[in-house]
């Protein structure tokens, strides 16, 4: 059986700005408030009444020349048989020389254990428990947390390493798409084999597509599909 | 020699151990409470300690190259300060490594560097050359010492490559980032070796200074000539950083990006033109060409050093600031920053205290010493 070789495509005339693909991912990665594997750029040009405003969902390009799989010196970055760009936890030393070198600003540094929201004494009303009784209730040091993450990669990370976009690798292990695509209410996003010449991918590829600083060589793998401009 | 430990000695030194205690406790407190105690954010990865390795680890690298040049090209003027030069370069270089170890997320899995290499990344190499090369200069500093000159000859040849391929594989680091117009290209690797040497002379110069004025009346005259000598060698190098930085303006004009902004006349603007050219490389420069002194050449030296670190500062966070798409952002030190890098800096200081004291920095080498038995005169009494 040959390799995969992945590839995502976001239709950005279907995609309606939403953010659930960000707040998603949020749900099925376990990323900690401020840490966005999945998240957007916001344009805003113009003066009223001439203004334009672009939306563009944006993670990892899981570039076939990546950069941050070059700056890592351990090689916890590192491309993986079906062409994703993958960050090895048990590996990685959090020296941020990925983040430094990633020109797309898609890394997140640890700077402490995630997810203290569970450790605080506070309610948010005065009819509930607070986050740390639920915690001590439950035995469990994070109550609620999507394990299936644990699947091939830590569920939840940990202070001192970074972390970024899998592309749900856990998913595609088992023939299914992404969260965030899953769960795009335009069904602007998919993922697909760029090695396949019967996926679904190469008819939306033949539409007008761009990638991301693509003059940069990295050679992305998220690719926009119709763009307004 | 031997420093004379009395009154202000010993107030100094209180002061100095006062100052290691507190980067102690800030490298205690960053073990314990991890880098929310950093400046650094998602958005600008490396923070002042990255800034203060870099410094550190080029004044290292530059010492050793002055002390092995000396010796390997024959600078007969500054071979005397050849022992002091390498003990220098380690008392700033294992200071800086402890510095640097403090910006890893996971400490405990820097093995990774020897059991899982990326023979790609330019931090592998910058990681394994730095080793090697601390492992080298050790081996230098004990033939010095135990007068091997036959060790002492080889080492100093391949300290020199050492201390040059580890310094410009430093740079590549930052060199390789092709995103990032205050750190990319070749160029930036050449300069972190030209201002390695710069930082190098200029540390020398005080650190000889200041231990021949606390011992003696009168600096000995062997010690005033190096101390001429090397502000001339800093002052044509000084000259030359003056063209890189020229060009790097010029070639960053034509492309107008925000980090040309950024230095040219935004929130680095100061920073750069005021503190890492004006205070660094200009009036240093001027002061050395209208008087030649010792004196002279070491307040020079204190500016270039500040120069060197302000320079080290913008490239290394200027660097940073401007987002993949065109955002400015901005960066705060922190005090736990300050109190690692100033601990450094005083750990430096009495290493080489200690050095001084007990190792006999100011031992002949084998050159100097052949040449005063040729020219049979009596070895020097400093």
């Amino acid at each position: 059986m040959t390799n995969k070789n992945y590839a995502m495509t976001i239709d950005l005339q279907s995609c309606i700005g939403c953010s659930s693909c960000a707040v998603v991912c949020k749900n099925e990665n376990n990323t900690d408030t401020g840490m966005n594997w999945m998240h957007f750029i916001k344009n805003e040009s113009g003066t009223f009444p001439n203004v334009s405003y672009e939306y563009i969902p944006a993670l990892c390009n899981h570039c076939d020349n990546a950069p941050c799989v070059k700056a890592c010196p351990v090689t916890a970055m590192y491309k993986d048989e079906n062409g994703l760009t993958l960050h090895d936890a048990d590996k990685c030393i959090g020296c941020k020389a990925c983040m430094a070198s990633c020109p797309y600003g898609v890394i997140s540094y640890n700077k402490k254990d995630p997810h203290d929201y569970w450790s605080q004494q506070e309610s948010w009303s005065e009819l509930s428990a607070t986050p740390a009784e639920v915690q001590e209730k439950s035995g469990a040091k994070l109550p609620y947390y999507n394990p299936e993450r644990d699947y091939n990669y830590e569920a939840i990370r940990y202070r001192g390493i970074v972390e970024k976009c899998q592309l749900c690798d856990h998913r595609l292990a088992r023939d299914e798409q992404p969260y965030c695509v899953t769960r795009c209410p335009s069904e602007a996003m998919y993922v697909g084999d760029l090695n396949d010449p019967d996926d679904k991918i190469h008819q939306i590829l033949s539409d007008d597509h761009k990638t991301l600083k693509d003059e940069l060589g990295t050679k992305p793998k998220v690719f926009y599909v119709r763009n307004f401009k | 020699m031997a420093m004379k430990w009395q009154g202000k000695s010993l107030v100094g030194l209180a002061i100095l151990l006062i100052i290691i205690a507190a980067g102690l406790f800030g490298m205690g407190n960053t073990l314990i409470q991890g880098q929310v105690l950093f400046g650094s954010t998602e958005l600008i990865p490396w923070n002042l300690l990255i800034v203060a390795y870099v410094f550190l680890a080029l004044m290292a690298s530059g010492m050793c190259m002055i002390a092995s040049a000396s010796h390997v090209l024959g600078f007969k003027q500054f071979d005397f300060l050849g022992k002091r030069a390498i003990f220098l370069a380690l008392a700033v270089l294992i200071p800086g490594l402890l510095v640097l170890s403090m910006d890893l997320g996971r400490l405990d899995r820097a093995l990774n560097f020897i059991t899982s290499p990326n023979l790609q990344a330019p931090m592998w190499w910058m990681g394994a050359t730095y080793g090697v090369y601390v492992v080298l200069l050790l081996v230098e500093f004990i033939a010095m010492h135990t007068k091997n000159e036959k060790i002492m000859h080889y080492a100093s040849y391949f300290t020199l490559a050492g201390a040059v391929a580890a310094t410009s594989i430093l740079g590549g680091i930052f060199a390789i980032v092709v995103q990032r117009p205050l750190w990319y290209g070749g160029a930036t690797s050449v300069f972190f070796v030209l201002s390695a040497v710069i930082t190098g002379i200029a540390c020398l110069t005080i650190f000889t200074y200041f231990t021949f004025k606390f011992s003696s009346e009168k600096l000995p005259l062997k010690v005033d000539n190096a101390i001429k000598g090397l502000s001339k060698l800093m002052a044509i190098l000084l000259a030359v950083a003056l063209g890189f930085n020229a060009w790097r303006l010029i070639t960053m004009f034509y492309t107008a990006t925000p980090d040309f902004a950024l230095i040219f006349n935004g929130e680095y603007a100061v920073l750069y033109w005021g503190g890492a050219l004006a205070l660094g490389l200009i009036i240093p420069l001027l002061m050395i060409m209208f008087k030649r002194s010792s004196g002279m050449a070491v307040v020079a030296s204190i500016l270039v050093l500040s120069g060197m670190f302000f320079d080290k500062y913008v490239t290394v966070i200027g660097g940073q600031l401007v987002q993949p798409y065109g955002e400015v952002t901005s960066y705060s030190s922190t005090i736990t920053e300050w109190l690692i890098f100033v601990g450094a800096i005083a750990g430096t200081i009495v290493i080489y205290s200690v050095g001084v004291k007990l190792l006999k920095l100011d031992e002949s080498t084998h050159m100097e010493a052949e040449q005063d038995k040729k020219k049979k005169l009596r070895p020097s009494a400093v």
